[in-house]
């Protein structure tokens, strides 16, 4: 009891510098009373310890990660023009002129709202460099950039590739130069996307490696779990993710697995015990504003 | 929900929360707000201990929030004008870019000529920003051609020249030649370990005090409502200077000259040296300078009605808790009497009164117990069977610490068990005109808290609380900090623990604050470790007083309570123990109190340490201090401080109360 004393202790410490208060003991108790008692598992410490595992980016980290991206973008574009014989005050000096030409566009649905405000607001963008939709890119339109808060498995940024050449954009304008801004990324994500389109240019702030798969081999989310302990854990998670949103998302989105929470939302690759609300499951981090959204299914 | 109690490092604090949270302490008002000490006296030692909010009070003094305060305020120029009795200039001494100017293989003449150098460019610095920060307010009374004029002989004799294009007439040029100066410094500072024989080059170097002394002249001369205003120089943490950089500093202040005088922040033991750079010379107390230590200034009533205006002025100023109207930390906090306490000890729950008297089931209380085995074992009038008509008489079901008195005394054998029973009755029935009545009560008084302690024992695993306004008032030891730090503590276990019910229910429980204070003691006892130099010796002495001193609590005869000090002669110390101890004092793990007298007349006066009282959780030890143990000698505390583990646990057994009351039964 001394130990999880000192779990709650923790949980505390980080409910404030992290959770943004939101979280209280409370809360923990009820999202645990979800599980039921297991043989060949101490569910209690199970959840207790898939919290500790849970990554959360609270609003101070996103304004960070949102401008940490877009200066990784323009470091991108000033090196570039280095290469071909500039100055770095005329590099400097080009890349301001030429923000009026980029577009950027949010990903799809309601939530890319809350999202592109907000990449715009932290990073002094102007509003008239924002488009809702991709027939709003003109012929002189230089850049097309899709800002996006987290990219999983990679399929969002494949349909949305699929969805540009099919629109005719570039026949319209062949010169137009596409970029995806994300804050967060997986590794699998990556790497689904640059073998789909090696020309597709993705920048991004965080890289999530395989280690942030919560029941993989190298797992950092329970490091001290044997195995075999670590495949009763999944399989208690994915019967519970299964029966409350099936089996397309019972480990997460396409068996993501991870454990991620961002201010504005908790993106669906992220295990179903955490965020779901059907069948009288208490969640331990509601959707707020009611932005959530499907990340990777379009 | 935001912390009312989060931002207690004033270092961290921005201008605004400094504005925001600030409270003047009462005794320190002249000091603060008028400046009239500083006006007609030398240059101030302003000591403290760490956390008793220096730098707070350095800060607040300083031009930067002055301006900036004035201007939330809507101050119109006139009135600022009327109202500003000094100029501060705050300098802090930050440790590690001061290190950077020892050590890189160059003379100590070279050195010591930069750092004069430095500083000149870096108070200088100060003083024009500060005309940049009047002027941007607009609380400069001259005219553009007065400010021209200001610039110019600025200019004239920092840098004994003239502006060449008018455009540079401006305090910004000013700024920017003495930065690309002092980053010479630093370039040179910098390269210096890498080169074969490093040689400083700048166009100037400036001679100590040509600019802090020669500035503040020029200014008055051109600004006419800065004549007669002294200019203060706060230099904070002057303890992170070393020895070379203080002698440097004291000979300013042996020869400072008006309208410049010196603030000096400083925690206790943190002055290296009062000598200057002339051989001849030193600082003199009250000729030179004058101390005023924040623990002596702030008494006991003002320290208690200071750290409650300063919590309450917090909760005013978050939203949440001003919308629920709850500012007042004294009643959040509350208050509980140690017969409160004692109720939830025999009892297990917060009681002002029990439900049913109920003597058959009170006497298989654990103390009740305890109290029958002594009684039999003192006196063999008293049989088991006619034990309880005894024990009736000498307890009181709704306050167990009468209780435990009456065991302290039958253990003591001060009174006969006849006597004790008809002390207790009269004082229980209150006949206070009884001469037996007020010798008892006094001794009740005396010991209440020492009597929880004794409860306690008899009641494990239970603790002792340490919650209430006033509790945490005594356990933050003097120190503001800690108490901010209890208060934050608190109400972050209340929001996380109760789901900050504190919005409802207005106020924590006493639980919440114990809990939050064990942690804050925790946490206090696991930085001592990282106080540079003797972290470990320090963290190592701590751990054995702390041994030490609860044992004490154990004493069934409680003849020395509340123990949480020692005494020793510092004289007969070595070099080492006197430097660890006096770095305990300076990070304030001890405090050092005012010397006692020996046991007999003529003997040295005795040194006093008191373990900061923030600890007392860890070791379930008091917060205040009573009583009297041995003398430390010196042999002991060497090796409670830098002996080995077998040493160590000789010397601390040697000073336990429990060791003492064997070798007593062995000699009789």
């Amino acid at each position: 009891m001394i130990e999880e004393e000192k779990i709650f202790q923790y949980f505390s410490d980080i409910n404030e510098t992290i959770w943004e208060n939101s979280i209280s003991k409370q809360d923990i108790e009820d999202w645990i009373k979800n599980f039921k008692p297991q043989k060949l598992i101490n569910v209690r410490k199970l959840a207790l310890d898939l919290l500790m595992g849970f990554i959360y980016y609270n609003e101070d980290e996103i304004h960070f990660l949102c401008k940490h991206a877009f200066s990784e973008y323009k470091r991108q574009k000033i090196k570039e023009e280095i290469k071909k014989g500039l100055s770095i005050k005329d590099a400097e000096i080009l890349f301001h002129d030429s923000v009026s030409q980029i577009k950027f566009i949010g990903k799809n649905g309601d939530s890319s709202g809350y999202f592109s405000y907000l990449f715009r607001q932290i990073n002094g963008l102007p509003l008239e460099n924002f488009i809702s939709s991709i027939e709003e890119i003109r012929s002189d339109t230089s850049t097309l950039i899709i800002v996006d808060d987290f990219i999983g498995t990679g399929d969002t940024v494949i349909n949305f590739n699929n969805s540009l050449e099919k629109s005719g954009v570039f026949k319209k304008n062949p010169k137009i130069q596409v970029y995806y801004l994300s804050l967060i990324v997986t590794e699998s994500g990556l790497t689904k996307i640059q073998s789909s389109n090696p020309k597709c240019k993705l920048i991004y702030s965080e890289l999530l490696s395989q280690d942030y798969k919560a029941f993989s081999e190298k797992s950092s989310v329970l490091p001290d779990y044997q195995m075999e302990e670590r495949k009763h854990a999944k399989i208690v998670c994915k019967k519970i993710g299964e029966f409350l949103e099936g089996e397309m998302y019972s480990l997460g989105y396409k068996n993501s697995e991870l454990l991620i929470g961002l201010h504005h939302n908790i993106p669906n690759n992220t295990l179903p015990i955490i965020w779901s609300e059907k069948k009288e499951w208490v969640p331990i981090f509601r959707r707020k504003k009611k932005i959530y959204y499907s990340v990777d299914s379009v | 929900m935001i912390n009312p109690f989060a931002g207690f490092n004033a270092n961290l604090m921005e201008d605004d929360d400094i504005i925001k949270y600030w409270i003047t302490p009462g005794p320190l008002s002249d000091l603060i707000l008028s400046g009239s000490e500083l006006i007609s006296s030398p240059p101030i030692l302003f000591m403290g201990g760490r956390g008793c909010g220096k730098t707070m009070i350095l800060k607040y003094m300083s031009n930067e929030i002055q301006i900036k305060k004035s201007g939330f305020d809507g101050i119109k120029k006139d009135e600022f004008l009327g109202n500003l009795h000094f100029i501060g200039i705050y300098y802090r001494f930050d440790g590690p870019s001061l290190s950077i100017f020892q050590k890189r293989g160059i003379s100590e003449i070279e050195w010591e000529t930069i750092f004069r150098h430095y500083l000149e460019i870096v108070i200088c610095k100060k003083y024009i920003q500060m005309l940049e920060n009047l002027k941007l307010y607009d609380y400069l009374d001259i005219d553009d051609t007065g400010n021209k004029k200001l610039i110019r002989d600025l200019e004239k004799y920092i840098f004994d020249s003239y502006p060449l294009e008018t455009e540079n007439d401006t305090f910004e040029y000013l700024i920017e030649k003495l930065e690309s100066l002092s980053k010479k410094v630093f370039k040179f500072i910098n390269n210096a370990p890498f080169s074969k024989n490093p040689k400083f080059e700048s166009d100037f170097i400036f001679s100590s005090g040509s600019l802090i002394f020669g500035v503040p002249a020029i200014i008055e001369n051109n600004i006419p409502s800065f004549k007669q205003k002294k200019f203060v120089i706060l230099l904070d943490e002057y303890e992170n200077a070393s020895k070379q950089q203080q002698l440097i500093i004291n000979t300013l202040i042996k020869h400072v000259q008006p309208p410049v005088t010196f603030l000096i922040g400083s925690r206790f033991f943190g002055i290296k040296t009062f000598d200057t750079m002339n051989k001849d010379e030193f600082l003199m107390e009250d000729a030179d300078y004058r101390t005023i230590s924040f623990e002596d200034v702030v008494t006991d009533s003002d320290y208690l009605q200071f750290i409650q205006d300063i919590a309450n002025k917090r909760l005013e100023k978050t939203e949440d808790f001003r919308n629920h109207e709850i500012f007042n930390i004294e009643k959040i906090l509350g208050y509980f009497s140690p017969e409160d306490e004692a109720r939830k000890i025999v009892y297990g729950k917060w009681t002002k009164e029990i439900d049913r008297h109920d003597f058959e089931k009170y006497k298989q209380k654990k103390h009740v117990h305890k109290m029958r085995e002594v009684l039999l074992q003192k006196t063999k009038k008293i049989k088991y069977e006619n034990s309880d008509d005894v024990i009736k008489n000498l307890v009181c079901e709704d306050n167990p610490l009468i209780d435990m008195l009456n065991l302290v005394l039958i253990t003591r054998g001060k009174y006969s068990i006849e006597e004790l029973q008809q002390v207790t009755q009269l004082y229980l029935k209150n006949e206070k005109n009884d001469p037996r009545y007020k010798p008892y009560d006094q001794l009740y008084d005396k010991n209440k808290l020492a009597l929880i302690f004794k409860l306690i024992s008899y009641y494990p695993p239970t603790q002792k609380e340490y919650g209430g306004f006033r509790v945490f008032s005594m356990l933050s030891s003097g120190l503001i900090r800690n108490f901010i730090e209890l208060c934050y503590q608190s109400f972050k276990n209340d929001f996380f623990y109760t789901s900050g019910s504190i919005l409802q229910k207005k106020y924590i429980d006493f639980e919440m604050q114990t809990k939050s204070a064990n942690i804050r003691s925790e946490k206090f006892f696991k930085t001592i470790e990282n106080i540079p130099e003797y972290g470990n010796e320090i963290k190592s002495l701590v751990q054995s007083l702390g041994a030490i001193y609860s044992s004490w609590y154990s004493d069934p005869r409680i003849s020395e309570p509340e123990i949480t000090y020692f005494y020793v002669d510092k004289t007969t110390l070595s070099p080492k123990v006197k430097d660890v101890l006096d770095k305990a004092v300076q990070w304030s793990v001890l405090q050092q109190k005012e010397s006692m007298k020996g046991k007999t007349p003529g003997d040295p006066l005795l040194d006093v340490y008191v373990l900061n009282h923030i600890l007392a959780p860890k070791f379930s030890i008091s917060y205040r201090s009573r009583g009297r143990i041995p003398q430390f000698m010196a042999e002991d505390l060497e090796i409670l401080i830098f002996g080995n583990n077998t040493q160590k646990s000789q010397i601390t057994t040697k000073l336990m109360r429990i060791s003492l009351d064997t070798q007593q039964m062995h000699l009789f």
